[in-house]
């Protein structure tokens, strides 16, 4: 047990340990173990996916030198895909999950309505779910959760953030934890001969009916939930390493969650530091590859393997990896890439369900292919892959809900479930008014 | 078909739709005590069946000097209130008066903080940039502590201001500015030469000019560094900070167009293109090229290394540029057409909309009011070349109706909630790199998310309350609480001395007083500025009932309890400080 006991925790509670209510075993109500999870990693600050998975033949590889004299992959150390393109040579971990079958790489997505090369209103576009709009106060994870059919009526944790502030995609859901170190997250450092009184008595002077209470009141939730697990001497399945340092850390703290069967079924991960304005680096080793790449590659790894190995963790999750855009395809005179356009989305997973390769429309590196003649052109909506995950993974069809305005949803096909008829309908259009308030 | 929204939860779904037309269910859980000793009662972040109604957005109005000094200042410290109610005889007079006294600093004696900052520990502060970048980011044989010891001391300074300067309203200001021309500091150079930009490029300005503050931002070398013009030049343009010039320190992404040809941008009546679109960004960068520091590059025989602000012209772009509606010829004098964009960008009218209505968001409301946004922005452009411009403009925010009547509509992010508590308790506090609450103090404040200058992006910490309600800020912020409520001196005196302070107040000198409710009371006062429902101060006192030692019959709230002893069973002395760390954990005490 960590460091906020169990006596003290049950106390809280009411409870004596001797005639616990089912807490010896930290078993929660809703230790469910049917749901899928999605689980979402955002680098921050736009990652070159051109030198991630970089072209390897064809005038496209050409193109590629040229534009980039100084930061190309060199295509000695290009680890080889699918001979199109190649994987960044510290992203071994990556290789092995595409010839595994366990990542599906969509190629030149984008938002599609209204482009943008700011990081904070391209990330906001994103998030919200609503491309062309950046006032809507709500995010598409939070709408995803919202329209889960048939819930429980109660869930211990069903959304995390592992971070420390709540992110975009999950504004406006009061059901998220949001959290980065479960080890300092509680208030048993309070005088010891008084932390279990003020544990019982918090609670009672935050349940007013404010925005504020009510945000309050949900982090004691989470700090009596978080206590009451231990989340110390954690050992990963199948022999997993996690990278050092703060992604390894929070992938590592989600895979734990996901094994506590506590209802998880959303997640979200930020990546920071993509942002190499400046000495990226151009092979094996540099900014990008040591500090990017290799942990994102690792990490991303371990993950999969962690949750491979017992149960059927990996079978019900889906990882999502987004950036706000990708960067420009021509190398700056700092030996770094400044903002372009068109990025990938990596889709990761259990190898039934992934259709690992690559995916989407490649556009081309050629000066009249390329967005304003600079970045690479945006051929696939990011909401028609997000749609195939809600619908063949999630089982969730409401995308006029999620996604407020899209239409015309095709799957890309990658990955495998059972396609449902996309419902357009937006339930807050004021259409849904009538009927639907009973 | 299902619905697709959860029945309990459809009609808040639609009752909450936000601008988009994209709501949520405003659901939420409570643990209270009968909801926690019920039978099977299990925490959970979601319930279908929501235990309490859907948020209220109606807050009463406390008292003007308590609304101003949890807003315009880091909250109430001993003798605030008193000091603003005998400044005249009616609301608006007293505000006046203290916003009036607030922006004339100079008038304001600051000596008890000054003698603070003059401890030994602080010795890089009064360093010039040259002696800073000699001294901290040239020698090789440093350590890494010495290297980035400015940054640290700083961050400790500026605590230190937070909760001692009387000057207030500024130190607000200064974090304000900091955040709009946000820079990393725990990295080098940045962290070497951070005294120069808090000092000389920041501070003088945060009551002072918007034009005159964005050309010693344009020219500091932090920013120059942060945003990677110092490397900018004709043969490759970095057009990192002209971005960001833009997006973050001007215009605003507000009055970004995106992706649009330069000569489609509509024009307002005085012919201004109404917002700006990459070709503005790129060319921007241009005029920006050869703007770099004196770091001894290897290019430039010249260069004196000093790590002040350089204009290398031979790393200029010479030729003709457009930007905003404007053809610039080719051949200016020495830096003018980065001056000529930086006079087009404060002269803009969408620069002081997007500047004007982040400074309501920091002072009053997370939804700025678009009429107020208007009436401010018109007194910051009309005074744009006025030496007191940003002064005018805050007077004008914090004097508007609007700051009087509107309370609730934000919440204290962690920096403003801690540095709040130490006023509160009037800590006896030394902070400084070479002290290890400091130290632990830093540490910890990183855990909340919200230690100053470590937001690594250019946009500064987020100012709104659906960021920081998150269960990270709020957990380790009153874990936080707790930790200063237990740290003593060398001596062994709590510097967070509440129980002194309790004994020495008047209204508390008869122990008959010393009862749970009426030191609920007091320290609820204390904190806000004013006293809460009574139920509320009531359920605070609850805890003093009894210790987690303590079995037999609880103590009444109205019955005196013993504060000359700190013994088993009861410990009422840490029942105290236990006390007052959960009423700084209040949900009153986080509102502004």
């Amino acid at each position: 047990m960590s460091r906020m006991n169990r006596r003290a925790f049950l106390k809280t509670l009411g409870l004596s340990t001797a005639a616990g209510l089912g807490w010896r075993n930290m078993a929660f109500a809703d230790a469910s173990d049917t749901q899928n999870i999605v689980i979402v990693i955002f680098l921050r600050g736009a990652c070159d996916f051109l030198n991630l998975f970089p072209p390897v033949s064809g005038a496209d590889r050409n193109l590629y030198e040229t534009a980039r004299p100084n930061l190309k992959i060199p295509l000695g150390q290009v680890l080889p895909l699918d001979g199109q393109f190649g994987a960044h040579p510290a992203a071994a971990p990556l290789k092995t999950l595409f010839d595994n079958n366990q990542l599906a790489i969509v190629r030149a997505v984008g938002n599609t309505v209204q482009p943008s090369r700011s990081h904070f209103d391209a990330q906001t576009l994103l998030e919200s779910g609503t491309p062309g709009t950046k006032g809507t106060s709500t995010g598409w994870l939070a709408r995803y959760f919202s329209t889960i059919p048939n819930l429980p009526p109660s869930i211990t944790i069903p959304s995390v953030a592992a971070s420390s502030y709540t992110p975009t995609s999950f504004l406006g859901d009061p059901s998220v934890l949001t959290m980065d170190d479960p080890e300092y997250f509680s208030l048993d450092n309070a005088h010891w001969g008084w932390d279990e009184r003020m544990a019982a008595v918090l609670p009672t002077l935050h349940t007013g009916d404010s925005p504020l209470e009510q945000a309050t009141s949900q982090a004691i939730t989470a700090m009596q939930i978080i206590g009451s697990q231990d989340f110390t001497g954690y050992v990963p399945g199948g022999g997993a390493v996690y990278p050092n340092g703060y992604f390894g850390d929070q992938l590592k703290m989600l895979a734990q969650i996901i094994k506590m069967n506590v209802g998880l079924r959303t997640g979200t991960l930020d990546f920071g530091g993509w942002d190499t304005h400046n000495d990226q680096g151009n092979g094996a080793t540099g900014y990008f590859a040591d500090n990017l790449v290799t942990p994102l590659a690792n990490g991303l790894q371990a993950f999969l393997t962690d949750l491979g190995a017992s149960g059927n963790y990996l079978h019900r999750t889906t990882v999502i990896v987004q950036t706000e855009f990708g960067r420009r395809v021509r190398e700056n005179a700092d030996y770094g890439t400044d903002h372009g356009y068109g990025a990938d989305i990596l889709i990761s997973g259990d190898a039934s369900q992934i259709v690992g390769g690559f995916h989407g429309s490649w556009p081309g590196l050629a000066s009249n292919q390329l967005f304003e003649g600079m970045d690479v052109a945006v051929t696939t909506d990011y909401r028609r892959v997000l749609s195939e995950i809600l619908i063949r993974r999630l089982e969730n069809p409401y995308l006029g809900a999620i996604f407020p305005g899209y239409t015309g949803y095709s799957p890309l096909g990658v990955v495998q479930g059972t396609d449902l008829d996309p419902i357009y309908d937006n339930p807050s259009d004021e259409i849904f008014s009538d009927g639907f308030e009973d | 078909m299902d619905s697709p929204i959860h029945n309990t939860d459809r009609r808040a779904f639609l009752k909450f739709s936000g601008s988009a037309g994209v709501g949520l269910a405003a659901y939420s859980n409570l643990s209270t005590a009968a909801a926690v000793e019920s039978a099977g009662w299990q925490p959970a972040m979601y319930r279908a069946n929501p235990l309490r109604s859907a948020a209220s957005t109606l807050t009463p109005l406390p008292p003007l000097a308590a609304m101003t000094l949890n807003r315009a200042a880091f909250g109430v410290a001993p003798g605030d209130i008193e000091d603003f109610n005998a400044r005249g005889a009616s609301d608006l007079a007293r505000l006046t008066s203290w916003v009036d006294e607030q922006l004339d600093p100079q008038s304001i004696d600051d000596s008890d903080l000054e003698s603070r900052l003059a401890n030994p520990a602080f010795r890089t502060l009064n360093k010039s940039l040259t002696q800073l970048w000699i001294d901290h980011y040239r020698p090789e044989n440093i350590t890494w502590e010495e290297r980035v010891r400015p940054a640290w001391e700083i961050l400790y300074a500026t605590m230190t201001r937070a909760i001692y300067s009387k000057r207030q309203l500024h130190e607000v200001m200064v974090d304000f500015w900091h955040n709009h021309f946000n820079v990393y500091a725990y990295e080098t150079p940045n962290a070497s030469v951070w005294v120069h930009y808090d000092r000389d490029v920041i501070r003088p300005h945060a009551f002072g000019n918007f034009r005159q503050m964005l050309e010693a931002n344009a020219k500091s070398t932090a920013m120059l560094y942060y945003l990677d013009n110092v490397d900018s030049s004709d043969e490759g343009p970095n057009e990192n900070y002209a971005r960001e010039l833009l997006e973050l320190h001007t215009l605003g992404a507000e009055n970004y167009l995106g992706i649009m040809n330069q000569w489609d941008v509509p024009k307002d009546s005085q012919g201004r293109p109404i917002g700006y679109v990459d070709g503005d960004v790129l060319e921007v960068a241009r005029c920006f090229t050869g703007w770099t520091v004196a770091n001894g590059h290897w290019s430039d025989p010249s260069d004196p290394d000093t790590g002040e602000f350089y204009y290398r012209d031979f790393w200029h772009d010479r030729f003709q540029k457009y930007v905003l509606g404007e053809f610039i010829p080719a051949d200016q004098a020495a830096l003018q057409d980065g001056l000529r964009v930086l006079d087009k960008l404060a002269e803009h009218p969408g620069t002081a909309n997007y500047i004007c209505r982040k400074l309501i968001r920091r002072l009053i409301t997370d939804e700025p009011p678009e009429s107020l946004v208007a009436s401010t922005a018109a007194v910051f452009h009309a005074n744009w070349q006025a030496p007191d411009q940003i002064a005018q403009t805050v007077r004008h925010i914090l004097l508007s109706p609007e700051f009087r009547t509107t309370w609730g509509a934000k919440m204290k992010r962690p920096f403003e909630t801690l540095m709040g508590a130490m006023r509160v308790c009037g800590a006896e506090i030394t902070l400084n790199p070479d002290d290890n609450d400091s130290e632990s103090l830093t540490w910890l404040m990183e855990k909340t998310g919200h230690l100053p200058f470590s937001w690594i992006p250019p946009n500064g910490f987020p100012d709104t309350r659906t960021t920081w309600q998150g269960s990270t800020p709020v957990i380790m912020t009153w874990h936080i609480i707790n930790w200063l409520m237990q740290i003593t001196d060398a001596g062994g005196h709590f510097k967070l001395d509440v129980l002194n302070q309790t004994l020495n107040a008047p209204e508390l000198a008869d122990p008959a007083n010393h009862t749970p409710r009426k030191l609920a009371a007091f320290w609820f006062e204390r904190s806000l500025g004013y006293p809460p429902d009574a139920s509320q101060i009531a359920k605070a006192a609850e805890m003093l009932t009894h210790s987690d030692e303590y079995t037999g019959t609880p103590w009444g709230l109205d019955e005196p309890i013993d504060l000359s002893q700190d013994e088993w069973p009861h410990y009422w002395q840490s029942g105290l400080r236990t006390l007052v760390a959960l009423i700084l954990m209040s949900p009153d005490f986080l509102q502004r």
